[in-house]
């Protein structure tokens, strides 16, 4: 495989491969550098961003519940703080998704 | 230095705070108790408080101290220690629990807990309480300001 190969490059991404014989994998071939699966996509750093506030939502319910049934074992200021940093996060989440879709429509817009 | 590292911070503040209101109460509910289970009256007690600090793996022997620890995490209770001071003496001699002989015959042994001083330092912890609110509150207006950037 020839690196300057205009057809290696898919846009902007130039991978990056191993040529000497000595450098290549259990199969003896060769490979981009990295060894992933596959390209992060923009769905997958979305998802793990949702996952993210997910959880930290689901942090605040569950502390919720447990100041009502066992409300001996919680502090008033872990409720609260947890609610908060859940707030934050979803706050955060929703302003990048809005950038994102701005961009998408400034683009759009390009006449 | 984290999205809500200010805020765990400022957690473990009024943990520990609030610990020290509980140990204060305490201390005020059993400010006549003249009989405990070890025998002797009841004894104050106090909290001391350690700061949470990022150790590092390995310290190296040039560096000087005050450079080793860098952001610290936060305050952390180090032990509940009973105030040896000695109790109050007061003179009742038809008091179940007074000294019967001796030199301190009728005198009742009773607790070290001076109540203006507890008073004192439950309005020191909750003002820290506050102090710690106030501080939280201030992490998450930076942080909302933070999102109208290129607004």
């Amino acid at each position: 495989m020839d690196l300057l190969n205009p057809t290696m490059a898919k846009g902007s991404q130039v991978d990056i491969f191993r040529t000497d014989p000595r450098h290549f994998d259990v199969n003896g071939q060769t490979g981009p550098l990295g060894n992933r699966k596959g390209k992060a996509t923009f769905q997958d750093a979305m998802m793990s961003a949702m996952e993210g506030v997910n959880a930290d939502q689901m942090k605040a319910s569950d502390l919720y519940q447990q100041m009502i049934t066992n409300p001996d074992s919680i502090d008033a200021h872990d409720v609260t703080i947890a609610a908060a940093q859940a707030q934050m996060s979803l706050n955060l989440a929703k302003n990048i998704v809005e950038r994102g879709l701005q961009a998408y429509r400034d683009i759009l817009n390009m006449r | 230095m984290s999205l809500f590292g200010g805020i765990a911070t400022s957690s473990s503040g009024l943990s520990a705070q609030q610990l020290r209101l509980d140990v204060i109460s305490n201390n005020l509910a059993n400010a006549s108790t003249t009989r405990t289970a070890e025998g002797g009256p009841f004894q104050r007690s106090r909290v001391i408080f350690r700061p949470i600090v990022s150790q590092p793996y390995w310290r190296s022997p040039f560096l000087p101290e005050a450079l080793d620890n860098g952001l610290g995490k936060g305050v952390r209770v180090n032990k509940i220690e009973k105030d040896t001071s000695p109790p109050r003496l007061v003179y009742d001699p038809t008091h179940p629990d007074a000294i019967k002989t001796g030199p301190k015959a009728g005198y009742v042994e009773m607790p070290n807990v001076n109540v203006v001083n507890e008073m004192v330092d439950m309005i020191d912890a909750s003002r820290a309480y506050e102090a710690n609110v106030t501080l939280i509150n201030g992490s998450k207006a930076m942080f909302t300001k933070a999102l109208e950037i290129g607004r």
